[in-house]
Formats: C-alpha cells, structure tokens, sequence
C-alpha cells in the first residue's frame, strides 16, 4: 500500500509568507522567492509516485543448526530486480522476538539501481527452540519522499533457526575412545600407565616383560598395567529458579547452558561405555522427592532420555520446596562408587553444601559452572567475586571444578572437567580424611 | 557522531527518538554556514558574522550542558548559556530597533544557527529547552541575589577599612560602632564556619557526647555575641545621636583614649581574624564533601546556580560593564538594561518555543529542522530587505527548504533505522537530489528576474507574480488530492 507524506505543508506556509511579505514590501525579488517553495512541494508531490515492488530478498542463517549459546550469523541480501532505480529502500529483517542481536544491526537503508544489491549482515544469541524468521519488511520511498509503499517479500535460503542442546553431540556410534573421563582401579591389569612387576608367568605376553629387572638379576618380570574401568557417573543439573539468570536480554539463561553442558558430556561419557544417570534438582518431577530422575544405564536409549530430561528441565517453570532433600535423596539413589558431576552457575550457596554433603559421603565430585555473571557494573563484579568464592569452596572439598567462561569452548571446559583420572580416588581420601565436611 | 572536538549529544539517547542522522545534518549545516558567510559578505557586514556564530554556538553549547547531571558539567553551562543567549538576545533587539531589515537578517540567521546546533546536540525539544530555562532562570535569580549581597559586603569592608586606615582618631561613639562591627562580622564567620566543619566526625568517638554539648554552648555564646553586638551597635548609635559620648568623655578624662584603642587594627584582626578562618577552612571543608559525595542531580544543579551566580557577579560583570561604552556608543545605562533585561527576553523566546511544540505549532521531534527553515526564511526576507543580490535570496529561500527537507529526512531515517545502520549513501542521494532541485529553482527564478528586471518593472509585474504565485498554489492542491485519489482507486 502506498502512503502520501504531508511533511511538505510548512513550505507551502513559507511560500504564502514569501508572497504577502512580498506584496506588502512591493518586492518582486520575494514574490519570486516564492516559488522556491512551491517548486519543492511540486518535487516532493510529483516526481516518482509510481513504486513498483522488484525487490527480491534471500536469507542465509550459519549455522541453522546450533547449541544454546552459540553465535549465529545472520546474512539479508536485498536486490533490485527491476528496470529502475529505487532511490530509497530501508530494509528491517524480522528477528525472531526470544533472540537478541549481539553484533550488527538487522537494518538498513540504501539506493538500489537495477541489478544491484546490498546485504545486512549481523550476530545472533542462540537460544533453545525453532525460532522462525518472518519476512523482512521493505520500505520503499519516492524520489522526493513523499510516497512509500511497505512489502513483506518473500524470502529464499533459511527461515528458521533451529537451537537444540545436543546439537553438537554426534550420535555415541560415531565416538572412539578418546574422550576423557575413563576411570582408573587401584588393581592392575590392561592398560597403558605403569602400575606394579610381578613374577612372570608362563603364557605371559612378551611385551609385558621387564627386560631391564631381567637384566639386572637375571630373572623374568612381567609389568602391571593400571586397570581402566567403566564407572557410574550421576550427571546432576541445577534448575532452580535463581539459576534461570541471563547474561543480558535474549541471551540462553544459565540453566540452558548447564542443559548443553550436560548433553555433552552425557554424550561423551556414554560413548567411552559408561553408565550414567540423570538428575535434575530445583524443579518438581516424578521422581523420589520431587527429582526428575533417571537410573544408571547406557547406550542410545539413555542418551536420548537423558537430553528429553535436560529439555524439559529447561523448560520447567515449576519450583520445588524440597532442594535440599533432593540433595540427600541423591546419596541413596547415586549407585555405589558413582561420581557425580554438577552443572550449576553457582549464584548461590545451596550447590557448595550440597557439593559438601556428597563429598562427606565419599562420592568424587565434579563441578562445571557456566559463567553468566556481567563483571561491566560494581554488583556485577561483587557477584562474579562470590561466584570465584563459591568455587574455591567446592574445590577446598576435594571436588573438581571448572570455571566454564563465555569465551571458552565447551569441549575444552569438559576436556578439563572430567580429565581428573588420577586424582579421583585421592578425591576420596581428602573427602573423608580432610575431616573439614 | 561529532564533526570534530568532543561531542555535545548523549550517544546513550540518539536511538528512534534521537537526532537526525550524522550525514543529512552536515549537509544542513554546511549549506547554512556557506549561505551565512557568503550573504555576510556580499552585504558588507561579514564581521557580525562571527559573533553571532559564537554566541549562537554557546547558547547550543549552554543547552545541552545544562540537561546533565554532573556539577562541572552544569557549571560550564551556565557559563555558555545565560551569558551568551543574553548577549545574542539583546545584540539583536539592538539592531531590530535600530535597523530592522538587518536586525531581521542577523535574527534569522541566528534561529537557524541555534536551531542545527541543538539539533546536533539532541537539545531541540521542549524536553531540553526547559530544564535549561529553569536552570538559567535560577542562575539569573541568584546573580541578582549575590549583586546585593557583594554589595552590601563589599560596602561594609571598605567602610571599616576606610575607617581603620584614616590617619585621624575616630570619635568614641565611632570607635564604638567599629568595634561591634567587627564583632558581629567576626562572630557571623565564626558561626557559619562551625557549622561545616567537621568536628564531631573527627573527634574521638568517646568525647561524641561532650563534644556535642561543647558545640552547644558554643553556639549559644556565638548567637549571645551576636544579639550582644547588634544590641551594643544600636545603643551606640542612638547615644552618639543623642549626645551622650560627648558627656561621657567630658565626664571621664582618659575614656576617649580607651574608647579609641577599640577601633584599631590589631583589635580589628582579632576580633575578625579567627571567624574568617574558620570560616575559610569551614568553606574548603564543604567543598571538599562536595566534590567526594556521589552525584545529586538536584542538588548539583542548585549548586551550579550557585556558583555561576557568583562568577558572574564577580568574573563577568565588570568586564562586561567596562565594554559598556564601547559599541555603537550606547549609553552604559542602556548597556546595563541589555545585561538586566538580556535574560528575561532570552527566556522568554525559550518560553516561547516551549509553549509552540506543546501547542503542536512546531512538531514535537522536527524542531530543530522546523527553526531552522524558518529561521532561513526569516533571514530571505530580511536579506531581501537589506537590498541583497535576487540570486542570494533565492539562495536563502533554496536554503531554507533543504535544511527542511534534508533534516526530517534524516530523522525519519532514525526513527525507521535507529543509529547503527550505515546509510551514508541513501542520504547523500536524497541530499543531492534535494540541492539539485534547489540550484535549478534558483537558475530558473534568477533568469526569470532578470527578464523581469530587464523588460518590464513596477506594479505591473509585482501583481503579475503575485498572481502566478497564488494560481500554482490553488491548481497545487487538487493536483494533490487527485494523486491521493489515484492511489486510493
């Protein structure tokens, strides 16, 4: 639909001032000058009423597949495809309402001639779910500005961004065995870390053999490797209220990150043959004391449970009253030996008891905390200090920590999270023989 | 974005509702400077130029600074604003009486000037306007106040100095006034000084007590001294207006001697030496919680008054009251009636403004671009007045319609884009569409003046535009309505 500007009627005004100061003052020189102004509103009324719509516009969105958090570019090519020149086109791309922009700007404004395109190009936040892109609005003005006609064109390339917390974790099929966060025994056996010598015995593998003791005394040793073991792990998210904080407006809260976080390790962890159970604290569900909670258990199937949990965690809006019993509930429900490995921002100091209350109980403990405290403002820079405070304190029990930052990938976070083989079971002993629980 | 130097605008507020775009208000603005010192010189008047200008960009100056928070920031803009809108304003009524067709010129030019100025500085709204009246109608209050109360100090210092330095003795009725004066302005200083100073904060948190009853009886021995000393100073009065220190010192022999001894300077220096100092450190003392406490937007802009206040009276005044005589040999009291009505008139054109965007005669967000078209249009005709070339007044009308046309293109920008998309390119279009549409008017009309001029002149052709003029605007609006019709259709 095409629109007239009234932004004209002033010089229509100057024009009648002109002419009667003109005639007042008997000046010809004015009564001319007059005419500037209707020469403009002449220009601003006539030239170029005529808009056509040869606008043709495609989107490009990389990647439209991606994990909470992550940074999405967004490419709008505007081109002209008529005959004319388009003097005026302002171009806004419709962002999908739950996203932010993070760098760049979805608008602009230019002049197309035949043929030639602009392209806008800008940064998104992503955030958990199918976000649609409407189609971008198109302003066009006449030469003088006076007519504007708004289009909704249709769009090529990608109309939607699709966010998913296991978006980034290939299937378990596809992994080897080169994650972290395989188990070592205290007893010996098959590996590749020096564990003990014993006496040979026959039918033992040549390459066991301790060629140097053989060489010393004369008699044949056979080398102990260190056992590796699949273990329980319990991965635990934290989706209390006060873990629902965001960084800034549109941006994944905490507890979606966490979510990812999890997904990926779960992913992993499965994929290197262990067993692992989900648990979800800070939001009611079915299971004992109101956690949503899902037992031990491998393979693809307990992969996909576990990242249907994360999901709804996500989306939860109920709260439960009983965190702390959720806390407890886990020491009996956690298989024996399992270690449990927290994902929470730790805005609080409910996860350092609970950190505290599983290691007194013995259990290795891990804890990943997404970072999404703004250290730009005085409060935030308080709150960043208590969440470093809150660190230390779960690191003083003997737990692992990692401080996963904004600017780090995850699967380094992870990489450092869960590559404490050796020191789990001196985790145990400062657990228990720390004597601080 | 700035042209140059620190910028005068809050980036944090140029979003939809902010200023026009960087690119279409250069434009504006190169065109009027171009327009201003071009006509200026073609007019023979180039050297009123600048001091327009420069009054003109202090007033801008003085209206963004006084939409802060911060003191120093408002203390600036106090000193650009009530000064410079005060001169500009008086400098044009000036020459309003005294030449109107240049006074009309100098004050459309100048309209212009504050208008793109404001605009730049996001301060051409009502919003803007007046917070800065308020503030300068404040400061010009207590100008008023600190002038009578410099007055009234100074006087009663160079009457004591006087005394104190005559080589003759005072009369003991004299030197008895002296002596309580003193006293009472020693005991005032000593009071107000007292009361910033710090001396419970300091003291020992054990002495709180005491030291609060201390502070106490202090204050009521000051205000006794004080009561004491008005008291003794009337009595004094009276008696030497009655006679009575002529009966006294006929009476006592040595008294006149004694009574003369209180009116000397070491007595003087004691009695007010102390009270000035405390009075001093009282003041630092003030300044410096001041200047530590966190920003008070309120209490800053009272302050700033304030202070401003007391620099004009000290700091500008006499110099502007020594140039007095100086220009256009106007009288110093005429010079005197321009520095006290200056103001009441520069705000009342700043009331003036606010009243029109609230009663919609001036949009709400294209202010600036409406001032400064009609500003340009002021200037034309005043320009064509003042005897100026028919193609500068073309020039001027082209002027005033691109300043128009261009500002409120680059603001409509703004709201539909916001301030971070670049959109260089589409202004710089419409810019030059926009001036080619002037210089071909202007070409056209310059032609057609001259065919005027050459072939015919008088009434005859005056009537004859005068109706081409009025025909082009009635065939001009149903050609309007048919096009909306065409697109209706």
């Amino acid at each position: 639909m095409t629109k007239f500007s009234t932004r004209w009627h002033g010089a229509v005004a100057a024009a009648v001032f002109f002419a009667s100061v003109g005639l007042l003052a008997r000046s010809g020189v004015l009564l001319l000058a007059a005419i500037v102004p209707l020469a403009y509103v002449a220009y601003g009324t006539v030239v170029g009423t005529d808009l056509p719509a040869t606008v043709h516009v495609s989107r490009h969105v990389d990647p439209d597949l991606t994990p909470p958090g992550t940074p999405v570019r967004v490419t709008l090519t505007v081109r002209n495809g008529g005959d004319r020149t388009l003097p005026d086109v302002r171009v806004v791309d419709s962002v999908p309402e739950e996203l932010s922009v993070m760098r760049g700007s979805p608008r602009t404004g230019t002049t197309l001639e035949p043929g030639e395109s602009t392209t806008i190009e800008y940064v998104l936040v992503a955030r958990r779910g199918v976000h649609d892109f409407a189609p971008p609005r198109v302003r066009l003005r006449s030469l003088g500005g006076a007519s504007v006609r708004t289009v909704d064109p249709a769009v090529d390339g990608e109309t939607a961004l699709v966010c998913r917390l296991d978006a980034d974790a290939p299937p378990i099929d596809d992994q080897g065995s080169q994650f972290v966060g395989r188990l070592t025994a205290d007893d010996p056996g098959e590996g590749l870390t020096f564990h003990s010598t014993r006496e040979y015995r026959r039918g033992d593998d040549a390459g066991r053999i301790d060629w140097r003791t053989y060489a010393k005394t004369k008699e044949l040793a056979a080398i102990n490797y260190e056992r590796q073991v699949a273990a329980s792990v319990v991965v635990v998210l934290d989706a209390r209220p006060i873990s629902r904080a965001v960084p800034g407006p549109g941006r994944p809260t905490a507890v979606e990150l966490s979510a990812y976080a999890a997904t990926h390790a779960t992913t992993d962890l499965l994929g290197t043959g262990h067993d692992v159970a989900v648990a979800v604290i800070g939001a009611n569900g079915a299971g004992p004391s109101g956690l949503h909670w899902l037992p031990a258990g491998g393979g693809e199937t307990q992969r996909r449970q576990a990242v249907e949990m994360f999901r709804r965690a996500v989306e939860a809006t109920n709260q439960s009253d009983s965190t702390d019993r959720q806390v407890t509930e886990l020491l009996d429900l956690a298989p024996s030996g399992a270690q449990l490995a927290l994902f929470s921002p730790l805005l609080d100091d409910r996860p350092v008891e609970a950190i505290r209350t599983w290691r007194s109980q013995g259990y290795p403990a891990i804890v990943l905390s997404p970072d999404v405290v703004t250290a730009n403002t005085v409060s935030g820079q308080f709150e960043q200090v208590q969440r470093y405070s809150r660190l230390a304190r779960c690191q003083a029990t003997g737990a692992q920590t990692t401080d996963w930052r904004r600017a780090t990938p995850l699967p380094i976070a992870l990489d450092y999270a869960f590559a404490a083989d050796a020191r789990l079971p001196n985790q145990s002993q400062v657990g228990i023989q720390g004597g601080t629980l | 974005m700035a042209l140059f130097g620190p910028r005068l605008d809050r980036p944090s507020v140029i979003g939809d509702d902010g200023r026009p775009r960087a690119t279409s208000l250069t434009v504006a603005s190169v065109l009027v400077a171009a327009v201003f010192v071009g006509a200026t010189r073609q007019l023979g008047v180039f050297q009123v130029t600048m001091g327009v200008g420069t009054a003109a960009g202090l007033v801008t100056a003085g209206l963004a600074l006084l939409n802060r928070d911060r003191f120093t920031t408002l203390f600036i803009g106090q000193l650009c604003f009530l000064p410079a809108g005060s001169a500009l304003v008086a400098g044009l009524a000036g020459l309003l009486v005294l030449g109107p067709a240049y006074g009309l010129f100098f004050t459309g030019f100048a309209i212009t000037l504050v208008a793109l100025g404001a605009s730049w500085a996001n301060a051409d709204s009502a919003a803007s306007v007046r917070p800065a009246l308020f503030q300068g109608g404040l400061s010009y209050l207590l100008t008023l106040a600190w002038v009578v109360a410099v007055a009234v100090i100074a006087g009663v210092v160079l009457f004591i100095r006087e005394l104190l330095l005559s080589s003759s003795a005072p009369s003991p009725g004299l030197a008895v006034v002296l002596f309580v004066a003193c006293l009472f302005v020693g005991t005032l200083c000593f009071r107000l000084g007292l009361r910033w100073l710090p001396i419970r904060q300091l003291a020992p948190r054990r002495l709180g007590h005491s030291i609060d009853d201390w502070l106490v009886r202090l204050r009521r021995v000051t205000t006794t001294l004080l009561v004491f000393s008005l008291a003794v100073g009337v009595v004094a009065l009276g008696t030497a207006f009655f006679g009575g220190f002529s009966l006294l010192t006929s009476a006592v022999p040595g008294v006149t001697t004694l009574l003369g001894l209180l009116a000397t300077q070491p007595v003087a220096l004691l009695l007010v030496g102390p009270g000035l100092f405390t009075l001093f450190v009282g003041l630092v003392a003030l300044g410096l919680r001041r200047l530590t406490r966190p920003v008070d937007a309120s209490s800053n802009r009272v302050l700033a008054a304030f202070v401003a206040g007391l620099f004009f009276v000290i700091g500008l005044l006499p110099f502007t009251l020594s140039l007095a005589p100086i220009p256009l040999s106007i009288s110093p009291v005429l010079a005197i009636l321009a520095v006290a009505f200056g103001p009441i008139g520069l705000f009342l054109i700043g009331g003036l403004v606010v009243v029109a965007e609230y009663a919609t005669l001036v949009p709400s967000r294209a202010g600036g671009p409406a001032l400064g078209a009609a500003g340009m249009v002021l200037a034309t005709v005043g320009g064509t007045l003042v005897g100026a070339p028919s193609p500068l007044v073309f020039v001027m009308a082209a002027v005033a319609m691109i300043v128009w046309d261009v500002s409120t293109f680059g603001l409509g920008v703004t709201e539909e884009l916001g301030h971070l998309p670049e959109t260089r390119r589409l202004e710089l279009f419409h810019a030059l569409v926009t001036v080619g549409v002037g210089i071909v008017t202007v070409v056209g009309l310059t032609a057609l003046d001259y065919v005027r001029t050459s072939l015919a002149s008088g009434v005859v052709v005056v009537g004859a535009a005068a109706l081409a003029v009025l025909g082009t605007l009635l065939v001009l609006a149903p050609l309007k309505g048919y096009l909306e019709a065409e697109v209706r259709d």
